[in-house]
């Protein structure tokens, strides 16, 4: 989500250093965080568990996370409309695409794209999240933050040179391709996202009046950090490291979209939005929650036994589905959180 | 609701400490990383080979009896894994 940017824009003239208050921005926080390194911990201390800890991870937050987006283009009638075609038009596009890159590159060459991908995926959500805390934070002031957009990128980036220079061959139990990477270019990216962390830091200790976004934006950026460090550098299998991230993205996503939909439906029940105006009240949190867990439970339950029925000697259905859904979300997201439509 | 709070006034003493003791932190923890990656890294960037030995090299003979024939020992058959579950494609 680029440019998720509705407390900045709703809220012009009052600074916040949070999204929505103390209490919910430390668990978007803090919370994620602790979950994520709960559960992935677990996983890389014992192998026996990550079968386990990946079915919890999917069922009971990357599935819903995938639902959730669907709240923002197509539970009510307007808004299927005006995205009539990321709904239908979409989809078929993606899924051929897909289906391509598997029989010209195979496995390999739609694992690799996954692996890319998905982390451009989760650092642009990191950095939309980053720019909505600004924008609350110092509402009215323009232009970038690049320092922190410097943070946020730098050590993505040091983490996937990481990765290439591992040259595990493997990801996801499934071989992927990976760029021979010199370990001197690695040091670099290293040294670069140090460096930015280092100034960031000391700008952290000498806040300038005006221009330096306030506590929120930081804790969320050092969670960034953190993770970022874990998954790509600190762990040393590739799929282990993937789980702790992707476990974060999943869950913070869904608290952040929840928010922005309450935000969205602060004045209350909206006659021409009735279902999705009630849902999104801060009282009904569990309806919601539900909501999205049942849509998305469903969804990949009826994917997973269509794809095996369709099962092709010469493409591996069941991954492509899989991957169609992942790669339409992925687009879905880049228009939906920068386009002002999308609200 | 978020609470207005104005942003450009000073923060706590022990909200900034604690904030820049974890940002501290973390770039303790990259620096230790970055260190230790550096330091397996051969000079022209790769992974340092593990010492492999020629075959036959530095293989002393002791005896130049003909050592009996051993029978190649019958290990019981192992079953494929088949039973494990495959795990499901990732998801976003």
């Amino acid at each position: 989500m680029p440019a998720a940017c509705e407390p900045g824009r709703l809220d012009a003239a009052t600074p916040t250093p949070w999204l929505r208050g103390p209490l919910f921005d430390l668990s978007l926080i803090g919370g994620v965080l602790a979950l994520a390194l709960l559960l992935g911990g677990v996983a890389a201390a014992s192998p026996a568990l990550m079968l386990s800890v990946l079915y919890l991870d999917f069922w009971l937050l990357a599935y819903p996370h995938a639902a959730s987006t669907y709240t923002r283009i197509a539970f009510d009638r307007a808004s299927v409309r005006r995205h009539w075609f990321l709904l239908f038009g979409l989809p078929p596009l993606v899924f051929a695409a897909t289906a391509s890159v598997s029989w010209f590159g195979g496995v390999l060459a739609l694992n690799t794209l996954y692996f890319y991908w998905q982390t451009w995926h989760y650092t642009r959500q990191s950095h939309g999240i980053a720019r909505a805390y600004r924008r609350a934070a110092l509402p009215g002031v323009p232009g970038h933050d690049r320092l922190s957009e410097c943070v946020v990128f730098g050590f993505p980036t040091w983490g996937l040179l990481h990765r290439a220079h591992q040259q595990q061959g493997e990801f996801y139990a499934s071989p992927m391709l990976t760029i021979d990477v010199p370990g001197p270019l690695v040091t670099a990216a290293g040294i670069f996202a140090l460096g930015a962390l280092l100034l960031w830091i000391l700008r952290q200790r000498r806040p300038t009046r005006g221009s330096t976004p306030g506590t929120g934006h930081a804790l969320f950026v050092l969670s960034h950090v953190a993770i970022t460090t874990i998954s790509y550098l600190a762990i040393d299998d590739i799929t282990r490291g993937w789980l702790f991230i992707n476990i974060w993205h999943n869950a913070q996503y869904l608290l952040f979209v929840w928010a922005q939909n309450a935000r969205r439906f602060r004045g209350g029940i909206e006659p021409a939005r009735p279902f999705l105006s009630w849902l999104c009240q801060p009282g009904q949190r569990l309806h919601y929650a539900l909501v999205c867990l049942g849509l998305g439970g469903g969804f990949y339950f009826l994917l997973g036994h269509a794809a095996e029925q369709l099962a092709w000697s010469t493409l591996p259905m069941v991954l492509i589905c899989h991957q169609t859904v992942n790669f339409h979300h992925y687009i879905v997201d880049s228009v939906i959180w920068r386009s002002p439509r999308g609200r | 609701m978020a609470t207005p709070v104005d942003v450009n006034a000073p923060s706590p003493r022990s909200e900034s400490r604690g904030i820049t003791t974890a940002a501290m932190l973390l770039l303790a923890a990259g620096v230790g990383l970055l260190g230790l990656e550096s330091c397996t890294q051969a000079p022209e960037g790769k992974t340092p080979a593990k010492d492999v030995k020629e075959p036959g090299k530095d293989v002393k003979v002791t005896d130049t009896k003909p050592t009996p024939e051993v029978k190649p020992e019958v290990k019981p058959e192992v079953k494929p894994t088949s039973d494990e579950p495959a795990p499901p494609p990732p998801v976003t």
